[in-house]
């Protein structure tokens, strides 16, 4: 009646059946991370795979969890807003992310993330590639990169869309989607000017560069054309302009555009025009002058008030001071030959004054070169001082928060291979050299401590040079038990604490007190976190 | 045989203390002191008349001569077959040793070579009635739905299926058809690899689950049983992960924690499996069981499975509670002799 087979078959079909009825849950994608980014007191890990980010919350108890936010589909690129002074920052995070082609309603956006979630998102038109932040943080322009290569059948590289940061979104308003008109090339890079007192109102332009076309924008007037500004006449077989930079004179409403390719200044004055009821019209008119650099034009610095605003231009083997008004061109012979310019204010070792001064260099060379500017244009090569030194690959600048008019003016060559670093005192002009068993791929400096963190990746130490007093530079060190992939600070925070990335799928990072450099040692404050991205 | 006559007499010494009260309570105080047999290997007590077991009862009050009955005189030669009557001029030469098992309960089931017939069955029957002596050994499939999310760390379904056996005994018979029975068993869980968290290479829930059950079941038909069953015990579980990448880390947590489960169900069964007394028929059959297990949520810790060279502390991060408790369905095939 029942065989042996039988009673065996029964329940094993039963269970079968029980577990096809039972219900399966969401599936996660493997996780690929975005480089990790630091808000004032909470890291964000954004997830790529499985569009989401976590939030570590780094300002009291630690604790190995992280919020999650679930963010709009396939997040590409994220930077942290920008702000010109830590009281203004708004600390947040903008996600770009590119949408779903195959779902309607998820389209590209822009997210706005802060340390309590999503705040706002806005949606993009297109699947943009590239973001660009005004350096104030307000303005936000979404564009094509160079290289996209987007899997649209259709899409116009001069598109780019504007958003206002401080505005919420409106399908309308914010973002406001453009096509930047060109000559048939598309926009390389765009520049935001800092406010610009025109006609009574402050306005910030976008200055978008293409080869040898500018355009200008008005970012307050969305609505109104943009001025589009051809350089030089294209011609077959003429050399491009490919223009590099852009500086702003605030006060002379002037643009400056230097060319990689070309060996003369473009200066755009901005001026006012009567517009009478016409709202769509621009209130102000572009002209466009011209000054002749002569040579490869490297990098250029603005300095000085009117009337003795200057234009200081590394053209190798010579620096060119350019009077912004008469626009006359004085050469003044280096040492060395310099591409580029740091300009600061600061003493030198035979004037005990603060004035502005430039640190003329050249990466992957073994000499900086000093140059006194006031009264340059007489005095010329006699205000060059030479310093010769390591070879350097970077030249990282600190310029501490603390300490105003009497910090230290330093900066921070760093070397290749096991040559470590110098720190280079701007105004004695002297030379510390910090030697490092290990390559020290990038220095992170650090405002609030007044010193560099040096975390060469895949190495079990972190370091920080400790500049807050010139005569007394101690690089410190500490040993972890996992190699460094990356380090962000969080020393603008009440509690300063710095955190060091590990390799783990699952999240682990080491976190170090930072209330001082001293604290650094005391390997008992020191806690690693993991398991912070396995989400709930 | 004599390893489940031994058995049979520790769970029967346990019956007793309740068998004594409840006499107590149910018996009129006039009534004379309850005799005792002594219960042998050969005599399973099953055979016994319910002369103590109904004494309100004139008909029951009747001697039967049965074989076992005689036996148990065979045991007690100088004897006659009814010193088992309620009376209070029982000779004293009837009492057993001390170390000796009192028959207090007789089984209302007709045993082989019993007329069916025969007045050995109570028309008056008491709550408890007999110690009956079948055993039965089962495998079981344990279904337990884990309707948490976090179980989908360690399957796509929310099925938990548990293997295992257990063996069960017939301690108790009621009047009507009910008989007890309680169970011992074990049974394992595994699980591995669900879609969750797929970071983690290693994901595995491992858990051994030792339990002791009441079952009471009742004859419907003489292939079909109903039945009612309380389950409770102690899981041992243990959980496994380690992180993927360049570098991988072990993570292991074992938890230790009580689980109950109530359930009922059906038994299916060859037919004739009660007709013939324990240890000479052997029945086979399979339970279907639907119910519902109560269990502490397990915790579910990154603990580092070794922290050797380790000089900053580590806070690892907890992934939550996993909850055990949810709708069960076993399915056993068992058999039972």
């Amino acid at each position: 009646m029942f065989s042996i087979q039988r009673f065996f078959s029964i329940p094993c079909l039963l269970a079968l059946g029980v577990s096809a009825c039972s219900s399966s849950g969401a599936k996660e994608n493997p996780s690929s991370f975005l480089p990790p980014l630091g808000l004032v007191d909470h890291a964000v890990f954004i997830d790529q795979g499985n569009d989401r980010a976590f939030l570590l919350d780094l300002s009291g108890n630690l604790t190995p969890h992280a919020n999650q936010v679930r963010l709009p589909k396939a997040p590409i690129l994220a930077q942290r807003r920008l702000s010109l002074a830590p009281a203004e920052d708004p600390d947040e995070v903008l996600i770009l992310s590119a949408g779903d082609l195959d779902a309607t309603e998820s389209v590209p956006s822009i997210t706005v993330l802060n340390k309590q979630g999503v705040k706002w998102s806005y949606k993009l038109a297109a699947a943009f590639d590239s973001m660009v932040q005004s350096p104030n943080g307000r303005y936000l322009v979404v564009k094509f990169s160079q290289t996209n290569v987007s899997n649209r059948l259709l899409f116009n590289r001069n598109e780019v869309a504007i958003i206002d940061l401080n505005q919420e979104p409106n399908e309308l308003t914010n973002p406001v989607d453009r096509t930047i008109r060109g000559f048939g090339e598309p926009p390389e890079s765009i520049v935001f000017s800092p406010p610009l007192m025109i006609n009574g109102e402050e306005r910030q332009l976008a200055v978008v560069l293409f080869k040898q076309v500018v355009a200008l924008l008005d970012l307050k007037y969305l609505n109104r054309p943009e001025f589009t500004i051809e350089l030089a006449a294209s011609s077959v077989g003429a050399p491009s302009i490919n223009l590099e930079q852009v500086l702003f004179d605030d006060k002379e409403n002037k643009v400056y555009l230097r060319g990689s390719a070309s060996p003369d200044i473009y200066v755009i004055q901005i001026a006012p025009r009567e517009v009478q009821n016409e709202p769509n019209k621009n209130d102000f008119v572009p002209s466009l002058n011209q000054l002749g650099g002569g040579g490869q034009l490297k990098d250029m610095a603005l300095y000085g008030d009117a009337p003795e605003r200057r234009l200081l231009v590394a053209a190798g083997a010579n620096a060119l001071v350019i009077d912004a008004d008469s626009n006359r061109v004085t050469s003044i012979p280096l040492p060395v030959s310099a591409t580029k310019i740091l300009l600061f204010e600061g003493r030198s070792p035979q004037v005990d004054t603060r004035e502005t001064r430039a640190l003329l260099y050249s990466l992957g060379t073994s000499d900086v070169v000093f140059l006194d500017l006031a009264q340059i244009e007489d005095r010329k090569q006699r205000n060059a001082e030479r310093l010769k030194i390591n070879s350097y690959l970077d030249v990282i600048p600190l310029r501490p928060t603390a300490g105003g008019a009497s910090a230290p003016n330093q900066v921070m060559l760093r070397h290749a291979g096991l040559l470590g670093a110098s720190i280079v005192d701007l105004d004695k002009r002297t030379v510390n050299a910090v030697s490092s068993q290990v390559d020290l791929k990038a220095g992170t400096p650090d405002a609030a401590l007044n010193g560099v963190w040096v975390a060469p990746s895949y190495q079990n130490k972190v370091g920080f040079i400790d500049l807050s007093d010139p005569n007394k530079i101690q690089p410190k060190e500490v040993r972890l038990d996992y190699p460094v992939v990356d380090l962000l600070l969080f020393t603008q925070a009440a509690h300063k604490r710095v955190l060091v990335t590990h390799d783990s799928s699952l999240g682990r990072a080491t976190v170090l007190e930072a209330m001082e450099a001293t604290d650094l040692r005391d390997l008992t404050r020191a806690v690693t976190l993991e398991g912070f991205l396995l989400g709930e | 045989m004599s390893m489940k006559f031994e058995i049979s007499s520790a769970l029967f010494l346990a019956v007793f203390a309740f068998s004594e009260a409840s006499g107590a309570q149910t018996a009129p105080r006039a009534e004379p002191p309850e005799p005792s047999v002594v219960l042998t290997d050969e005599v399973p007590a099953a055979v016994a008349p319910p002369v103590v077991a109904a004494p309100a009862s004139p008909a029951s009050a009747t001697p039967v001569p049965a074989e076992g009955a005689a036996t148990t005189a065979a045991a007690l030669p100088n004897d006659p077959p009814d010193v088992l009557a309620p009376t209070s001029e029982a000779p004293k030469a009837a009492s057993p040793p001390l170390s000796a098992p009192r028959v207090i309960a007789l089984n209302e089931a007709p045993s082989k070579g019993f007329d069916a017939e025969a007045p050995a069955k109570s028309k008056n029957p008491r709550m408890i009635s007999v110690f009956k002596g079948a055993v039965r050994t089962s495998f079981d499939v344990n279904t337990v739905w884990d309707l948490d999310d976090r179980y989908q760390l360690f399957d796509s379904s929310d099925v938990n299926v548990r293997m295992g056996v257990s063996v069960g005994y017939d301690l108790l018979s009621f009047d009507g058809g009910w008989v007890v029975a309680p169970e011992l068993g074990w049974s394992h869980e595994s699980a591995s690899g669900g879609p969750s968290a797929p970071q983690l290479s290693k994901k595995e829930l491992m858990g051994d689950h030792f339990f002791g059950a009441f079952r009471a079941r009742h004859t419907i038909a003489s292939w079909l049983e109903g039945f009612g069953r309380l389950q409770g015990g102690m899981a041992w579980t243990r959980v496994d992960l380690a992180s993927s990448g360049a570098s991988v880390d072990q993570y292991s947590t074992s938890n230790k924690a009580p689980e109950f489960q109530l359930g009922a169900g059906v038994v299916v069964r060859t037919p004739d499996a009660e007709r013939a007394p324990p240890g000479e028929s052997l029945a086979l059959g399979f339970t279907l069981e639907a119910g519902y297990q109560v269990a502490p949520a397990l915790k579910l810790k990154l603990d580092r499975a070794a922290t050797d060279g380790q000089r900053i502390s580590v806070l690892t991060s907890d992934l939550g509670e996993l909850s055990r408790s949810g709708p069960s369905l076993r399915l056993g095939i068992f058999t039972r002799f």
